[in-house]
């Protein structure tokens, strides 16, 4: 059989103000029924790669190749209005993010029926009838009623299989997707898979473009590990998840966090411990006589948490003034100094919430959040200055987060200034730098400039200035790459433990949880559902919602071989 | 290194029940109300709310109207005397019966009782019930700002259309002419079409007033700024919309260019263009003034001129009060237009 994509020494590049050459001499087949995944980090060229398939590169765009088949034609010398009979004919194309994806002002079957017109795939009266059959095929119930609705009115995996089932409505021989399940929650991305895979099973080839390695491991048979717009490793999925051979895959599979990869390392370099404990470990939380901490009885020692919740409730009121939700319901948690505590839970489960909670920024509707015993509903304005000092908080979006007009310098240095002399502030901020890993040159960078995994640094650096006892930390790496994600985990771990401040991590992503944290709340719904150890939890979940996100984790082939169950 | 702290036992909560009994909704999906009804409601809001807007605007609109009168130079009664103001008997006849002995709040009392009724006073110069003054008048003004308003619609899609497309050279033209028509002021423009066409060329008479071939020129002289005006707004919002990934994901399915435009991003470009449409035309009656004015063309404009002129007070409130409602009336249908447009608009919260 003839393959649907035959490239050699494919390269793209963009001719704007900047010459860019995203795509490097790639070399790329898909065989019928096959299922190939483009893995690499942003920046990697698998994207572009993805769309030099339909031709939708960009006008400013120069693409050559050695070859270049597509569906059997020729696709350097393909007129426009050749590739558009491939687009959505012959390959289907299903972009991350159904949101933005689909156009929020045309119901679901007016997008889907636009492939069935622009290809004339089923005569016009029978395109009702069509769209929902498609819409049933990929799983969606009621089609005649979900048809009538639009993105914003479904939930993320119905959303997902709508633009799913546009991908496929004109039977196409060869299905790209582009980070199918990005921004999804664990169980509704295992869903998406799991019928991702079907179709696959079904005939339909794939390309799976994709950042997660245990996404792709799901999904393809035959994977190209991208790295600067080259391949740089390639082979059967199992083969190179599990003995990689070129060292940019090795990096990248020990990079990610997992139940296996607790309490080592996931990437390259090391934080001045030393420096770390002297420059921001909290102030007298060793002293054993400081009763905020410690109180001393006949029976011993007992350890006062730095941070705790008791029945701590909120609601938000409904739009419209239908009523209200309860965002978070009834949470008690205890945070001792120097523990790591994850809080997981899918999207709307109430756990960022739960972090303003926490960092005094909202109030609770009932109960009460404590700051080493201190509460932050009974404070006077000192005492609250004192407790704010206390708390720190790190953002995913830290870029967000940073007054765009200050330089790093002054970031860093805002929250100590008035405490020390300049000289001290300055001498400081450039030895919190070191230690966090960032070199000196970016202190006078605006804060705009930075990468993420540099933004998430300075916030780091920032958070550390006062020396809290508690950082609170809102998905801090979700939005990094694997690698960056490695060094913002190892630094946050490292510095964890050389200077005992202790660390509410929130994620969605259970694999960072699992890796990094001592203990773990599980909310759902504004519930706390399960909390206890991390082993604990994730061995042997209890509850069923904690059983069933657990289950959902995709894993990748290394681990289940090391997992009998 | 901290050392590992005793930690007390954690317990285990399990008694919150997995789901059912205390799930409420997240992100309010509502699946229990059709498309059509939802919309149905949120016009029903929309509209009920716009009345209770429209009146008190109305009010705020004359209150506003009457006290700037009041505190304008001038004293009524020997306007309205003219020649006579030195017959006192005349004089004393006079204000009583315009009702000028009231106090001015009574005065504005009385005004506001009226209005319900359809009686607007009578114009002091004119010797004519506003009203009927009004009805006379908005005959011609309502045609130009409504010609107006349609040629500018027309010019606006169409230019917008013309430069978001794949051709070069028609973008940096229009844009010389865009910063032509918005840089200068409207009257100019109104006198350099008269100067050249009707003058020079001859093209267009302006002379007798009921014929078609005299709007042409009055017209021009609002719809191309205007036109040009919306063209930009519309212009952004379909280049923005270009770049939105759901224009992509079309573009995937084998839809042309041209198609993503009028399919997808047009749609999506109008959304500011219906606001801004809105303004335009809820400001058309009262602001085609100056056109009326360089055209020579009676309208309420024309008879607004000379009612602030003279002081004219009924008529000054009556135009004053069709103004606004006017203006009241073109942003409700801009409101009502974008909710059919937009389903994001229907969810609720915002209006």
């Amino acid at each position: 059989m003839t393959a649907l994509v035959s490239i050699d020494n494919l390269s793209v590049s963009f001719t704007g103000r900047h010459r860019v050459d995203a795509v490097k001499g790639l070399s790329l087949s898909v065989r019928p029924g096959q299922a190939v995944a483009l893995v690499g980090e942003s920046g990697s060229g698998k994207s572009v790669t993805a769309r030099s398939i339909v031709g939708l590169t960009g006008p400013d765009s120069v693409v050559t190749a050695d070859r270049f088949e597509v569906a059997g034609r020729d696709a350097l010398s393909l007129s426009e209005r050749q590739w558009r009979q491939l687009r959505g004919g012959a390959i289907g194309f299903v972009l991350q993010d159904a949101l933005t994806a689909l156009d929020p002002l045309r119901t679901v079957q007016q997008e889907i029926s636009e492939v069935l017109r622009a290809h004339k795939v089923v005569p016009r009266r029978q395109i009702d009838q069509r769209v929902q059959d498609l819409l049933r095929d990929v799983g969606v119930d009621d089609p005649e009623f979900r048809a009538k609705q639009y993105a914003h009115q479904l939930s993320g995996g119905l959303r997902q299989r709508a633009l799913i089932a546009s991908g496929l409505a004109g039977q196409p021989d060869l299905l790209v997707v582009d980070e199918p399940t990005t921004a999804l929650d664990v169980t509704i991305q295992a869903q998406i898979l799991a019928l991702l895979r079907a179709h696959r099973e079904r005939g339909t080839a794939m390309l799976v473009i994709s950042h997660d390695l245990a996404v792709v491991s799901q999904l393809a048979d035959y994977v190209i590990v991208m790295n600067d717009g080259l391949a740089v490793e390639e082979g059967p999925t199992e083969e190179v998840l599990t003995h990689p051979a070129h060292p940019y895959t090795r990096d990248l599979l020990s990079a990610i966090p997992s139940q296996a990869s607790r309490g080592r390392r996931l990437s390259q370099g090391r934080v001045d411990l030393v420096a770390a404990a002297e420059l921001a470990a909290p102030v007298r939380t060793d002293q054993v006589d400081d009763p905020r901490f410690y109180s001393v009885a006949a029976d011993g020692v007992t350890v006062q948490p730095v941070l705790q919740a008791s029945g701590v409730t909120k609601f938000f009121p409904l739009p419209g003034g239908r009523g209200r939700r309860r965002a978070v319901a009834d949470v008690d948690l205890s945070l001792f100094p120097g523990q790591k505590l994850g809080i997981v839970g899918e999207s709307g489960s109430g756990k960022s919430t739960l972090a303003r909670v926490l960092l005094g920024l909202i109030a609770p509707d009932q109960g009460e959040v404590r700051v080493a015993g201190e509460s932050w509903a009974t404070s006077d304005r000192a005492a609250w200055r004192r407790l704010r000092r206390q708390v720190q908080f790190i953002s995913q979006d830290s870029i967000g987060s940073f007054d765009p007009r200050y330089t790093v310098a002054e970031i860093i240095a805002e929250p100590i200034l008035g405490q020390l002399d300049p000289d001290q502030v300055q001498d400081r901020v450039r030895r919190l730098l070191g230690v966090v890993g960032l070199p000196e040159r970016v202190l006078s960078v605006s804060p705009r400039l930075l990468s993420g995994g540099q933004a998430q640094r300075v916030a780091i650096c920032r958070a550390l200035a006062l020396r809290p006892t508690v950082i609170i930390c809102d998905e801090p790496v979700s939005a990094l790459d694997v690698s960056i994600q490695a060094q913002v985990l190892d630094l946050l771990n490292e510095l964890n433990s050389a200077t005992g401040t202790a660390l509410a991590f929130i994620s969605h992503d259970l694999g960072v949880v699992r890796h990094l944290v001592d203990q773990v709340i599980v909310m759902n719904n504004g519930f706390v559902v399960e909390q206890g150890d991390v082993e604990a939890v994730f061995d042997q979940p209890r509850h069923p919602y904690t059983q069933s996100l657990i289950q959902a984790i995709p894993q990748l082939p290394t681990h289940r071989q090391g997992e009998i169950t | 290194m901290t050392s590992k702290v005793v930690q007390p036992a954690w317990s285990y909560h399990l008694d919150h029940t997995w789901l059912p009994a205390q799930t409420e909704l997240i992100g309010v999906v509502d699946d229990s109300k059709t498309e059509q009804r939802r919309r149905g409601w949120a016009i029903g809001r929309l509209i009920g709310f716009r009345l209770a807007q429209a009146v008190f605007v109305l009010w705020a609109a004359i209150t506003v109207t009457f006290v700037a009168v009041h505190l304008m130079p001038g004293d009524t009664v020997s306007l309205l005397l003219g020649e006579n103001r030195n017959d006192e008997v005349l004089r004393a006849s006079t204000i009583s019966r315009w009702g000028l002995d009231q106090p001015i709040w009574l005065q504005y009392l009385i005004y506001l009782r009226r209005i319900p009724t359809g009686d607007l006073g009578t114009s002091y110069t004119l010797r004519k019930p506003v009203g009927e003054l009004i009805g006379e008048l908005m005959g011609p003004t309502f045609q130009l700002a409504a010609t107006a308003l349609v040629c500018a619609i027309v010019i606006g899609f169409l230019l917008a259309y013309a430069t978001t497309g794949r051709t070069p050279l028609v973008r940096p033209i229009v844009n010389t002419l865009e910063l032509v028509f918005l840089s200068a002021p409207p009257f100019w423009i109104g006198i350099v079409l008269l100067a050249v066409f009707s003058f020079r060329l001859g093209w267009f008479s302006v002379i007798d007033y009921t014929s078609w071939e005299s709007l042409v020129l009055p017209v021009a002289a609002i719809a191309l700024p205007m036109g040009f005006y919306l063209a930009q707004v519309l212009r952004d919002g379909i280049d923005r919309a270009l770049e939105q990934p759901f224009s992509l994901t079309a573009r995937t399915r084998g839809l042309t260019w041209a198609q993503v435009r009028s399919h997808h991003a047009l749609r999506h470009a109008s959304l500011p263009a219906i606001s801004l449409i809105g303004l335009i035309a809820g400001g058309l009656l009262g602001g085609a003034v100056i056109t009326e004015t360089v055209f020579a063309r009676p309208g309420l404009g024309q008879i607004a001129v000379s009612g602030v002129q003279v002081k004219d007070i009924p008529l000054i409130l009556g135009i004053a009060l069709v103004t606004t409602f006017a203006y009241v009336v073109a942003s409700t249908v801009a409101d009502l237009v974008g909710i059919l447009l937009d389903p994001r608009l229907r969810a609720g919260g915002k209006a």
